[in-house]
């Protein structure tokens, strides 16, 4: 089976069949295929910078920022 | 500590970003809820399948767990393969799934989905069950 493409909560195979997404790709895809505020969060990123290796304490905002943003989702107390 | 190459992978990050950002916009974790209901309607009958030993369910996420003794809930033996034959034809049917563990079919559909799709969803996998009944190994 190959898939090439996705349009909301549905899969397109090449010949145009279409199924649905019963687990979200692999419970990841929560938005449903084709969100454009993804797409362009990503070009931006990709303009901007595209790779960053995190060894050696080295880090990037998106990735900062999105770490403070789990901490302020997640059930737990915040370590102090 | 474990370190991977892509690790805090810019681009993802950014894009997590945006995904979280539209669930909090969109108030999609509400939505999830009240659909939640609408799921757990859906997939009640499946109980009264002969080969269903139990429907689990946490919010939008669903496990139809399939058995061999639906009284003692014995499970098939794996080389039975009879969860892998109602994902394959859950596939001719329009639903792509997998069954986890050999034989709990999973459904966890995204935040977006209508209330039409899911019933299509939950059709297909009920269709699919009956369809492949006694044709495992």
């Amino acid at each position: 089976l190959v898939i090439a493409g996705g349009e909301g909560c549905e899969l397109v195979t090449e010949d145009g069949r279409r199924l649905i997404d019963g687990m979200s790709g692999l419970w990841t895809v929560n938005l449903g295929h084709g969100r454009q505020e993804l797409v362009e969060a990503a070009v931006k990123q990709l303009r901007s910078l595209p790779y960053l290796t995190t060894f050696g304490g080295v880090s990037s905002p998106p990735a900062i920022e999105l770490a403070e943003k789990i901490v302020e989702l997640a059930p737990a107390l915040r370590a102090s | 500590m474990h370190g991977f190459t892509h690790s805090a992978h810019p681009v993802a990050c950014a894009v997590a970003l945006a995904n979280i950002a539209t669930i909090e916009r969109e108030d999609l974790l509400t939505r999830v809820r009240e659909m939640s209901e609408t799921m757990r309607r859906l997939v009640a009958p499946l109980r009264d399948d002969p080969e269903v030993g139990e429907v689990r369910q946490a919010g939008l996420m669903v496990g139809v767990e399939l058995v061999a003794d639906k009284a003692t809930r014995e499970r098939w033996p794996a080389q039975a393969t009879r969860g892998r034959l109602v994902s394959a034809e859950a596939r001719e049917r329009g639903l792509l799934t997998r069954s986890l563990l050999d034989d709990i079919l999973c459904l966890a559909p995204p935040f977006t989905v209508s209330e039409e799709m899911l019933g299509r969803a939950v059709e297909a996998l009920d269709q699919s069950i009956e369809a492949t009944r006694g044709l495992h190994r």
